[in-house]
């Protein structure tokens, strides 16, 4: 007769193998998910090579000195634009503020009210419009041969 | 004897008349018998089976757990698969000592047509040429009416292009994964990358040199070279080209302090992705490098190393005077200057003047082996040290005779490149220590291999003198303000064939900035340059090299960060002069400078 014990030892095997299968699977599972990253992974690394060779071409030299002819009004720098810190004069903690002259009054005058110097600028306004410019104009001619 | 039948075994297998033969006194199985015998015979046969087949059954189960469990039977863990899978058997990327992309490797799609397959070939053209606009329809529509399984109908599409291919949706084509290599800067280090061919070989220039680097290693290659500078040198020698008429140039710019070579353009260049065929005519090739394959006879940049011989050798002092004034005869030429004076001229006045019977002088007081012993010890007789492939032999003579030291006292006579000579002249600015040039970017720049060529005093004399030849001689437009031009101006005959072509000449100038405590050299070499009006019909290393040169300089000093000095502060001229005290510069306040900084050489 089937003894007790060997039930026992059936089941046993029975719920191992179950399990055993259990955990095959999901270990398929995850190895199809993990080969699915990578794939995505290799694409993604790919599209980021596509993507700086297109940064270095975009930023070919050549191109930007064009570009900036064409759209901007800056110059290459000259070493008469370069200064260091050190070659600033050291200021004098002491000295007063530099003398800022009021607009339209005259030098020695009274000041009317608790004005001492001259006022900090106003916030700049709003930018004008195009087509009425408002400050001096500066003529600047885009698109200069190079 | 019985008359039972055993079977072959020796077991009783009908068995049955056992019971009923209770009164036999012989048993049927003695132990002492024939079928004692059998029994244990069979007994072993039965074990020898029953392992059998658990063996066999144990394996099947082992197999059977082996291929559900561990699939595959992947030995490696798939983490470890993970990190080779993603970029393999790609080529290297080169980047340039800042970082950018000097060449890269795209995977990019092939686009390719299984003719069998295709249902309306006349369809599948008219959708493809709406994509990819440039096909030649008929061509195409031939192809994919062909009979072949396989035909080639685009290589290396860009992603968008395989995108739209993608959603045809045409049936029969397929793509093929490629590599490609990329050059994103075009032609702006053409000759210092090279290029490589369709199977992703080197095939010049650092492709070539670093091929198996490239090929096994992922990490980038990061050149010495930067970009800026390529273009700055680019634009200006391409300008000099063009305003000259000349048939090529070539411009460098290296690191005195390390042999780091920032800046390498030949020109004409070409575009790597399509590389010409190579030709004969190497002054036309476009492949041509001439920084490091071509040898020319260099000129009066060679009187540097002439006065620094002769300086160093300790038998000429910078007073010493020599009488320029007749030409001298060697054999059937005669040596003349340029600018012929007709009194004694001292050193300085020799460098300044470029005067090759002063130089003629000076290296007879040395002689023709301790002139040979000093070139080589400048590295100017074997290969540069540079990476790429392509570098020349110098041309020396043999033997090294009298009138060779002659002629080689002024730069004729004995052929080098361009990087030997732009090395040579970091060497003798750079406190006497030269740094083998590199392609590289050095790791450490504190370690960098060097090696002694002239003394500390030499070198701030040289340094001086070419100072001299801006402020004063034949280099006057190479001066920029702000950084502190020093350098050499050359000019020189071609040889083609055997002998001297007259018109067809080498203008060049070998700069270095600052020159008070030098930086960088920048060499400039035109190939036969014309004159034209604005240059009065010259067309001589003073007016072709050095305006060149100065151009350049002005605008890769603030890129590189060179602090700017004011040219004619009094500190500059007094250190920059090649007899201080003696000399009062026109115009300076020489009287007021204290004198301590009359004694100091050198500024910071």
């Amino acid at each position: 007769m089937i003894g007790k014990s060997t039930i026992v030892w059936i089941a046993v095997s029975c719920a191992a193998s179950g399990i055993l299968y259990q955990t095959s699977y999901k270990a398929q599972e995850q190895e199809r998910e993990l080969n699915r990253l990578n794939r995505a992974i290799v694409t993604e690394q790919e599209a980021i090579q596509v993507l700086k060779a297109e940064w270095a071409y975009l930023n070919d030299p050549t191109r930007l000195e064009k570009l900036s002819a064409e759209h901007l009004l800056l110059q290459a720098t000259g070493a008469a634009q370069i200064a260091r810190l050190s070659d600033l004069p050291e200021k004098d903690p002491n000295q007063p503020p530099p003398y800022t002259p009021i607009p339209g009054r005259k030098p020695g005058s009274r000041a009317p009210d608790v004005i001492e110097r001259a006022p900090m600028p106003k916030p700049v306004p709003p930018a004008p419009s195009r087509r009425q410019p408002e400050g001096p104009v500066i003529l600047a001619k885009y698109g200069a041969t190079r | 004897m019985t008359d039972i039948n055993y079977s072959l075994t020796g077991f009783d297998l009908a068995g049955g008349d056992r019971y009923g033969q209770g009164g036999r006194t012989e048993p049927r199985i003695r132990v002492n018998g024939r079928a004692s015998t059998a029994l244990a015979m069979g007994k072993s046969r039965l074990v020898v089976m029953m392992a059998a087949f658990t063996v066999g059954f144990g394996a099947v189960g082992a197999k059977l757990v082996d291929a559900t469990v561990s699939f595959g039977g992947a030995k490696e863990p798939s983490v470890a698969r993970a990190a080779t899978r993603t970029m393999t058997n790609s080529r290297a990327d080169i980047v340039d000592r800042n970082g950018v992309l000097l060449a890269t490797s795209l995977h990019t799609a092939s686009l390719f047509a299984d003719p069998k397959l295709i249902l309306d070939a006349r369809e599948a053209v008219q959708q493809l040429s709406t994509v990819l606009p440039e096909l030649d329809p008929v061509t195409l529509l031939a192809d994919l009416k062909s009979d072949k399984r396989f035909v080639w109908i685009k290589r290396n599409l860009s992603p968008r292009q395989q995108q739209e291919v993608f959603r045809l949706g045409i049936p029969g084509l397929n793509f093929q994964r490629e590599e490609r290599r990329v050059y994103p800067q075009g032609n702006l280090a053409a000759h210092v990358v090279g290029f490589s061919g369709v199977d992703n070989n080197g095939l010049m220039g650092i492709e070539q040199a670093f091929d198996t680097r490239l090929k096994e290693s992922d990490e980038p290659l990061r050149l010495s070279v930067d970009v800026r500078l390529q273009h700055v040198l680019r634009k200006e020698l391409v300008n000099a080209v063009d305003e000259f008429n000349a048939i090529g140039a070539a411009g460098m710019v290296m690191d005195v302090r390390t042999g780091e070579i920032l800046g390498m353009v030949s020109v004409p260049d070409f575009d790597p992705h399509a590389p010409p065929p190579p030709t004969q005519e190497q002054d036309t090739d476009p492949r041509f490098n001439r920084n490091t394959l071509g040898v020319y006879e260099m000129g009066s940049t060679f009187k540097i190393f002439n006065t620094a011989m002769a300086l160093e050798s300790g038998k000429v002092r910078l007073q010493d005077s020599f009488d320029t004034t007749r030409p001298i005869k060697i054999g059937r030429f005669l040596i003349k200057d340029y600018h012929p004076v007709n009194h004694w001229m001292d050193v300085a006045d020799i460098f300044k003047e470029s005067s090759n019977i002063g130089s003629i002088k000076m290296a007879e007081q040395v002689g023709p082996n301790a002139q040979k012993e000093f070139m080589g010890r400048l590295g100017l007789l074997r290969q540069a040290s540079l990476e790429v492939p392509e570098r020349g032999w110098p041309m020396i003579p043999n033997p090294w005779r009298e009138v060779n030291m002659m002629t080689i006292s002024f730069g004729h006579g004995m052929s080098v490149s361009p990087a030997h000579l732009v090395q040579a002249v970091g060497g003798v600015v750079n406190g006497g220590i030269m740094h083998p040039a590199t392609l590289l970017k050095r790791e450490n720049p504190n370690e960098v291999p060097g090696t002694r060529i002239v003394s500390e005093q030499t070198s701030i004399t040289m340094r001086k003198l070419m100072r001299l030849v801006v402020t004063e001689g034949t280099a006057s437009k190479a001066d920029v303000p702000g950084y502190v031009v020093g350098g050499k101006t050359g000019t020189s005959d071609k040889v083609k064939g055997r002998g001297y072509v007259t018109n067809a000449r080498i203008s060049s100038f070998a700069g270095v900035f600052p020159a008070n405590d030098p930086r960088y050299v920048v060499y400039v070499l035109v190939d036969e340059p014309k004159g034209n009006k604005r240059t009065f019909g010259f067309a001589t290393g003073g007016w072709v090299g050095a305006p060149t040169a100065g151009a350049i300089i002005a605008q890769i000093g603030p890129l590189l960060g060179v602090k700017p000095q004011d040219n004619n502060s009094p500190e500059i001229i007094q250190a920059m002069a090649v007899h201080p005290g003696a000399v009062a510069p026109p115009g300076a306040q020489v009287a007021a400078v204290p004198a301590s900084l009359q004694a100091g050489g050198e500024e910071d």
